[in-house]
């Protein structure tokens, strides 16, 4: 169901990164000052549900889809019956499958979410897309080149929505910083230092909840960092749009850690640390740990007059720092961005009702969603880059591209 | 600088195109931006844009948008009942405050002290009625107002002329959304409104304002006043209260981050002279010091301070002064009004600074503070204290009693429907919480804050465990119907909060595992978030005991 404001006048935010990237900002504002002559209105409201299924009772069950008033949660399924049985109470769903192969042959279904491990995503996503569905998966999109070229062939081939479900596009930080270059208040991102760090030491309590379940290894066991890096480059390419060409990558390989032998994954690195150059020629520092005395998800971005800092796990509050003006401190709120059901607390900042909410709108009106196919991979494929870069001691690599040719 | 002027450049473009929709640039530009819901863009040209929705037309009614203010706004907002040309119609902005304007930029009411900054959303309205109109900004759930004028007599023939609804900002960008005409405004018109609370001044009010506060009455009963702005220092001076030699009391909760707040009694119409019953010190965990008033234009002089510890954020506690010929002391109170925290000696004075009468003032330093309990002259006692005693709360219907005098088991008596309480000596975030339980349909409170908003109720039914997030609209995050409780009904129960995770056990004395959940995905916020330990019971008696909180390493 399209609209014609749906078709003819959507400028997206990518269309409008990607425009500013290649031919500067004006030329981006041209073609959306174009398409204003059509906005026929503010907000397309749409009756229409979508049906959805979820997969994945773990951090799957973190989502608001129940809460969407255009979406339905068809049925649910996961491999283990205690998460199945969460997801349907959670999602209020009297229907689930035993498996995501069953979930998907289900007709009622338009749309699967895919809340698996991280080396099942792509083989999951393109099984939905090949089945005829519109596909969201928790990140990262992919664990290896050659599965990011797989999806984007499955995407394409299907010409289904697909989307990532980055946390760190909707942290409030985020959508403020992509406000602020919209704007123009901040003009070219020179250079970024972006971070995640998830501590998971050695005897810690939160090692033995992420790395074993009923005493078996889980796909996080010694899972590289740098394989899970879109907290981190989203605060880039998220926000500009740019794309990462180059990457750098050092690695600390722990020495006192039996837990990291016999690694499923040949990963000898519990703390890595990548210099990116971007497109525009702009650079990035990038850490990611499980290691470190350190929790965060953040960035910090610098201009030649502008800089912005997130808040920290240190103590540093979001400020806006500009040349010769007082610093502000916003007081950082877009839930009115949401429709009011979804105005709720959620995981990772709050951007879960935001995922929730752009991917049903972006299936409903017939539009790529925020973290599109090609984003997803833009900001999943550096990290695996930089991986295999520490791998090299450091040796600085080309990071393809897989965005569509022009 | 050379980037922006390129995008002004480029906006020219869309300047003054009519779009299909009824929108039409006056000067400036409108573009269409999407960030998960779609809005207007208005961007200025040569410091100003203007633009005009022709689709939204008429007379009376209310009139309405969101308006979303960026870096460098000077001022922003909507046009209602307006002209194409804007030669005639009203304007609700937010400029310094909030400002109703007619066409010619007079103003007509405002609102000086309405506060707001940049990306923060607001949604403004303007009323219409025959010879009249009104004005009121809200939160953007279209529901909290916060601000709002009484009606302003304007020219009936202005009123009962067809305009449109148009939008405009200036030296910023504004993001607008959801603009409409509606018969029914949003709000009705009230005398309760946050911009009509505020402590009124003038020669008709009570009270003074001194210093760069925001001081407003915190309830619609007028009984508790509260400063909070995060501002270096402000007064708030109740010329009805008036002595000397007398008792001087208030109630006080010091908000986070504060440096300190008190009561100054037997001051002067400037809030200089008297004295000063301060909470200050350590922030949070500060002394009683009792000062020799300064004021805002003079320095003060300490005359005690006392040990540190005695007072702690959010916490509700009495100050009281007290003068007599030559001396003065200070006291900090429980909220009983009878149990001493800390207190001054009588300490001398000259005899013209405890005789000189004055009046009743509140002062804060860097951040907010509530005030009460001060209305009949300082002497009303605040809320009565727990019968559980000191850093005990109750809440709902319950009947709470200790089992003895010992104070390790909490017994819950009533047939209650919601009984809790909470122990607020007991503060934390990531760890476990743990209690043991005995009796039906009660649990464990975890992690949860005064209001029972935030946190974790973990409830044990007969063969049911249930695990509440308190923080979401439906609650319920996890459940087991396999629960079997042992013989002797007592249930050790644990709630873990973890990075992101909450999850529960259920033991029994000896350690068995009864029940345990896998870890729920959670709102981050409570990561590090400060919640409290407590008990629930609902529907019928129940103990409580054996209670711990372990941080997480």
């Amino acid at each position: 169901m399209k609209t014609s404001l749906e078709s003819s006048t959507n400028v997206s935010r990518r269309e409008f990164l990607r425009g500013a990237a290649v031919a500067g900002f004006g030329a981006a504002i041209t073609t959306a000052a174009q398409r204003v002559a059509a906005a026929a209105k503010q907000e397309a409201k749409s009756d229409r549900k979508i049906r959805i299924g979820v997969v994945g009772g773990g951090f799957g069950a973190s989502f608001q889809w129940h809460l969407d008033p255009n979406c339905i949660v068809e049925a649910v399924s996961d491999l283990m019956p205690d998460r199945r049985d969460r997801l349907m109470k959670t999602y209020k769903c009297a229907k689930s499958y035993e498996s995501l192969e069953k979930l998907i042959l289900d007709k009622n279904i338009e749309a699967v979410a895919v809340f698996t491990g991280a080396p099942d995503h792509v083989r999951h996503s393109v099984a939905v897309m090949n089945a005829g569905k519109h596909c969201i998966t928790a990140v990262p999109a992919a664990i290896s080149l050659e599965q990011c070229q797989q999806l984007i062939k499955a995407k394409e081939r299907n010409q289904r929505r697909y989307m990532m479900a980055e946390t760190s596009h909707y942290r409030a930080g985020s959508i403020l910083m992509r406000q602020l270059c919209r704007d123009g208040v901040f003009g070219e991102v020179v250079y970024s230092e972006v971070e995640y760090y998830h501590p998971a030491r050695k005897g810690s309590k939160e090692r033995a909840s992420l790395w074993y379940r009923d005493g078996k290894p889980t796909w996080r066991h010694n899972y590289p960092p740098m394989w899970y890096p879109t907290h981190c480059t989203d605060f880039v390419v998220g926000v500009t749009g740019e794309r990462f060409v180059e990457v750098s990558c050092l690695g600390r390989a722990p020495r006192n850690d039996p837990e990291r032998h016999n690694s499923q994954y040949n990963n000898p690195f519990d703390t890595q640390v990548a210099l990116l150059k971007t497109d525009r020629g702009n650079i990035c520092r990038c850490n990611r740990s499980g290691a470190l005395h350190a929790h965060n998800e953040r960035a910090q971005w610098f201009g030649e007059t502008v800089a912005v800092f997130m808040e920290s796990w240190a103590g540093q509050p979001f400020v806006v720092k500009q040349e010769g003006k007082p610093d502000l401190k916003p007081e950082l709120d877009f839930m009115h961005l949401l429709p009011p059901p979804l105005r709720v607390r959620s995981g990772h900042g709050n951007s879960h009702t935001f995922i929730t909410h752009e991917f049903v709108m972006a299936v409903i009106e017939d539009r790529e969603p925020s973290v599109d196919v090609y984003t997803a991979v833009a900001e999943t494929a550096p990290g695996i880059v930089a991986h295999e870069s520490a791998l090299k001691g450091g040796e600085l690599l080309k990071i393809p591209s897989f965005d569509p040719k022009k | 600088m050379k980037l922006i002027a390129i995008i002004v450049c480029f906006l020219g473009v869309s300047a003054g195109v009519p779009a299909s929709d009824g929108w039409r640039t006056v000067n400036g530009a409108l573009e269409e931006t999407r960030e998960v819901t779609r809005m207007l863009l208005l961007r200025p040209q040569d410091g100003r844009a203007d633009a005009v929705c022709e689709n939204i037309r008429g007379a009376r009614g209310a009139w309405r948008c969101l308006a979303q203010p960026s870096l460098g706004v000077k001022q922003c907002g909507f046009w209602f009942q307006a002209a194409r040309d804007l030669r005639r119609g009203f304007r609700c902005e937010l400029n310094g405050g909030f400002i109703l304007k007619d066409a010619d930029g007079k103003v007509l009411w405002a609102d000086e002290l309405a506060s707001w900054s940049p990306y923060q959303a607001f949604v403004l309205e303007g009323i219409v009625e025959k010879g009249r109109v009104r004005v009121q900004m809200l939160q953007y759930d279209r529901r909290t107002l916060l601000s709002q004028s009484d009606w302003v007599s304007v020219p009936a023939e202005l009123t009962e002329q067809e305009g449109c609804l148009a939008v405009s900002t200036e030296k910023g960008v504004v993001r607008f959304r959801e603009a409409e005409r509606s018969e029914t405004p949003l709000v009705a018109l009230t005398d309760d409104a946050p911009n009509k609370r505020r402590l009124a001044q003038g020669s008709r009010s009570e009270w003074r304002v001194l210093g760069t506060g925001n001081w407003t009455w915190a309830d619609a009963g007028r009984t508790r006043i509260r400063q909070q702005a995060q501002t270096e220092r402000a007064w708030a001076l109740n010329r009805a209260v008036h002595g000397s030699h007398r008792v001087w009391r208030c109630s006080v909760r010091v908000s986070p981050d504060a440096g300190g707040a008190g009561m100054l009694f037997q001051v002067d119409e400037r809030s200089e002279g008297g004295f000063n019953c301060w909470l200050g010190g350590k922030p949070g965990a500060g002394s009683l010091i009792l000062y020799r008033n300064g004021g805002p234009g003079k320095i003060g002089k300490s005359l005690y301070s006392g040990k540190p510890g005695k007072w702690h954020f959010n916490e509700d506690l009495m100050l009281e002064g007290e003068t007599k010929p030559g001396k003065v002391r200070a006291r900090l109170l429980k909220t009983d009004g009878k149990t001493v925290i800390s207190e001054t000696p009588w300490i001398t004075v000259p005899p013209e600074e405890s005789n000189r009468a004055g009046f009743l003032a509140f002062h804060t330093w860097k951040g907010g503070a509530e005030f009460w309990g001060f209305a009949d002259g300082t002497t009303t006692l605040a809320q009565p204290s727990s019968p559980l005693g000191s850093g005990w709360m109750i809440v709902g219907d319950g009947d709470w009693q200790w089992v003895s005098d010992a104070r390790t088991t909490l017994r819950q008596t009533a047939k209650a429907k919601s009984a809790s309480c909470l122990t607020t000596a007991i503060t934390g975030a990531k760890g476990t919480w743990r209690c043991l339980v005995t009796g039906e349909n009660a649990g464990l409170l975890f992690q949860a804050n005064r209001e029972l908003k935030e946190g974790f109720l973990c409830v044990l039914g007969r063969d049911t465990v249930r695990l509440f997030d308190l923080s979401q609209p439906d609650q319920l995050i996890w459940e087991s119907t396999k629960f079997k409780r042992p013989k002797s009904g007592a249930c050790l129960v644990e709630g873990i909060v973890a990075t992101d995770r909450v999850s529960v056990r259920l033991l029994t004395l000896d350690g068995t595992v009864l029940a345990e959940s896998s870890p729920v995905w959670i709102s981050d916020t409570n990561n590090d978030r400060q919640g409290h330990l407590g008990f629930a019971a609902r529907g019928g008696p129940a103990e409580f005991s054996a209670w711990t909180f372990t941080p997480e390493k």
